[in-house]
């Protein structure tokens, strides 16, 4: 087992829209993330688990082979920039990636 | 083979001033066209409702001058889209006038300057929202009249049509409000007779500057050159690197979806996308596709005034005082209630960020529990009257040294302040409220354009 953190180029999160957030894990070898794609930790439902939301604010999980990349889209729980919204560019979203674990 | 080479200049003008060597040695190679993005609707709403401006006057003048002598001096167009950052018709003239003040400053002269605008009057908005259906963009319901009539501003994000219509009728320095970033890089090249799905592709692909190369500087220039059946991602400053990874990563960055790229009047298919080495510091792209859509729709933006922002910020120290953190909270909220009324009769928004617990992701914490040995809390307050949010925070101060839980030892203050103040933002608070995209029967619509001779 290995985690995500130790294994992707970069792990990162951002605004797309002021009502979503998109998150982008890129590897800088391809057999590394066809590795994790075969191994399927990567899934709306991971992805909500790992956050505590309901699976149907993951708007999609895709896997971009031409990048060696995986792109996650959810639901902000608040609009950038809302009252109580605490992340304007969404940048430190991420976090909870960073620990999933990839046999 | 044709060629069309599109020079950003930089990734977002005026944020951070450009650099100069990469600059001009991509000046030196003869691009076809520069152009730069000032845009982002990442900033917040509040620029967009209150008009503030986002970035330092004398950077904004900076990078105008650097893209303006350079323009002229080439005899190609200059393109800047989203003036200001929210791209409104203020910032649109702002912008005018600064190009104005370069010209005459550099004797710049016998040049057609094109102002396009991009906001959207909030009452006509609603009017059409009453008429017919203005779709949301994510599935959700309609646009309702009364969230347009909220909006202190709104802005429609212009296709490229506007753009290609200010160089038809013969713009060299075209600025634009609101726009779609693409579609400042890929409007030269489409009138050059590019491919439509490529240039839009060249245009996302750079539109950010130096962030498609590696490893990643700031303000470093970037060319896109359109060709045949591909386009060269090159870079200029000598450190940097265009590689198929860089390039195909980039494809990711702020979007929802790396296949499918939706612009005004279609999407440009990525799912056919090639990226692979040229040489050793310049990627090759090809294999963008045109879809193009039943109705040609633009992306609305609009803002709505919620209050002026009062923040108060204390630390603990004291393992008792972090252990009772939420009862202080609570205790400074029930204060609150009793001088200003319960938090839901919109006179106040009261909100604590503990952060060393859960600020940043709030419910979605998988860990809310505290483990440092000191935490800072942020109490922000949001009230429409900005003395109600400036007295709400200040009544949170002090009730932060003196509300008290179980077994409080520090009697004479209960916290560590940041400071003995109230911090009030400079500018009023605004949401987002739309996110809908407003149908049009021509794309020129709802993007006047003036032209004027310099």
């Amino acid at each position: 087992m290995a985690r995500l953190a130790e294994l992707a180029k970069e792990i990162s999160s951002k605004n797309a829209g002021a009502f979503s957030l998109t998150f982008d894990i890129v590897f800088d070898d391809p057999h590394i993330y066809a590795r994790v794609k075969h191994a399927g930790v990567i899934n709306a439902e991971a992805v909500a688990a790992a956050y505590g939301m309901p699976v149907d604010d993951v708007l999609d999980v895709v896997e971009f082979d031409q990048g060696s990349a995986f792109k996650i889209a959810v639901r902000r729980s608040r609009p950038s920039g809302a009252v109580g919204e605490t992340d304007v560019f969404g940048a430190q979203q991420y976090a909870p990636l960073l620990d999933f674990e990839v046999p | 083979m044709s060629e069309t080479s599109v020079l950003c200049a930089s990734g977002s003008l005026g944020l951070t001033p450009m650099h100069h060597d990469s600059y001009w040695a991509a000046v030196a190679d003869g691009p076809d066209a520069i152009v730069a993005d000032a845009g982002s609707g990442d900033i917040g709403a509040n620029y967009l409702g209150s008009g503030a401006e986002y970035n330092p006057r004398d950077w904004e003048k900076h990078d105008l001058e650097l893209m303006l002598t350079a323009a002229r001096r080439l005899g190609v167009p200059m393109i800047v889209g989203s003036a200001g950052g929210a791209g409104t018709d203020a910032s649109v003239d702002r912008y005018a006038e600064l190009i104005r003040e370069i010209a005459a400053e550099q004797s710049l002269t016998a040049f057609t300057l094109a102002r396009i605008y991009a906001e959207v009057d909030p009452e006509q908005l609603a009017k059409r929202a009453e008429a017919e259906v203005v779709p949301s963009l994510s599935g959700g319901d309609p646009l309702d009249p009364e969230d347009a009539r909220r909006c202190a501003r709104v802005v429609a994000m212009m296709g490229v049509e506007p753009i290609l219509h200010a160089l038809d009728k013969g713009a060299d320095v075209i600025i634009a409000g609101r726009s779609c970033d693409d579609a400042i890089f890929a409007a030269v090249p489409m009138r050059r007779g590019h491919d439509r799905a490529l240039s839009l592709h060249m245009g996302k692909t750079i539109e950010c500057g130096p962030l498609v190369a590696t490893p990643i500087v700031m303000r470093e220039a970037i060319v896109g050159r359109v060709r045949d059946d591909d386009f060269l991602v090159i870079p200029y400053h000598p450190d940097q690197r265009c590689t198929p990874m860089s390039v195909a990563g980039h494809t990711l960055y702020e979007r929802l979806n790396p296949y499918r790229l939706p612009v005004p009047g279609g999407t440009v298919d990525l799912h056919d996308a090639l990226f692979e080495a040229h040489d050793d510091r310049i990627c090759r792209v090809a294999g963008a596709k045109w879809d193009p859509s039943d109705t040609y729709a633009v992306k609305l933006e609009g803002s709505a005034f919620v209050g002026h922002r009062g923040i108060f910020i204390f630390g603990l120290r004291d393992p008792l005082s972090i252990a009772n953190v939420d009862k202080m909270c609570d205790g400074i909220a029930a204060e609150v209630a009793h001088q200003y009324g319960p938090p839901d009769d919109g006179r106040y928004h009261l909100n604590f960020h503990v952060y060393g617990r859960d600020a940043i992701l709030g419910e979605r914490e998988p860990r809310p529990e505290i483990t440092a040995h000191e935490i800072c809390v942020v109490v922000d307050v949001v009230a429409p009257d900005r003395d109600d949010a400036k007295n709400v925070a200040k009544l949170a101060k002090y009730c932060s040294l003196r509300v008290h839980y179980p077994g409080k030892l520090g009697t004479a203050g209960g916290c560590a302040m940041l400071a003995d103040e109230v911090l009030m933002s400079s500018m009023p608070g605004h949401e987002w409220v739309l996110d809908h995209a407003l149908p049009l029967a021509d794309p020129l619509e709802q993007f006047p354009m003036t032209l004027e001779e310099l």
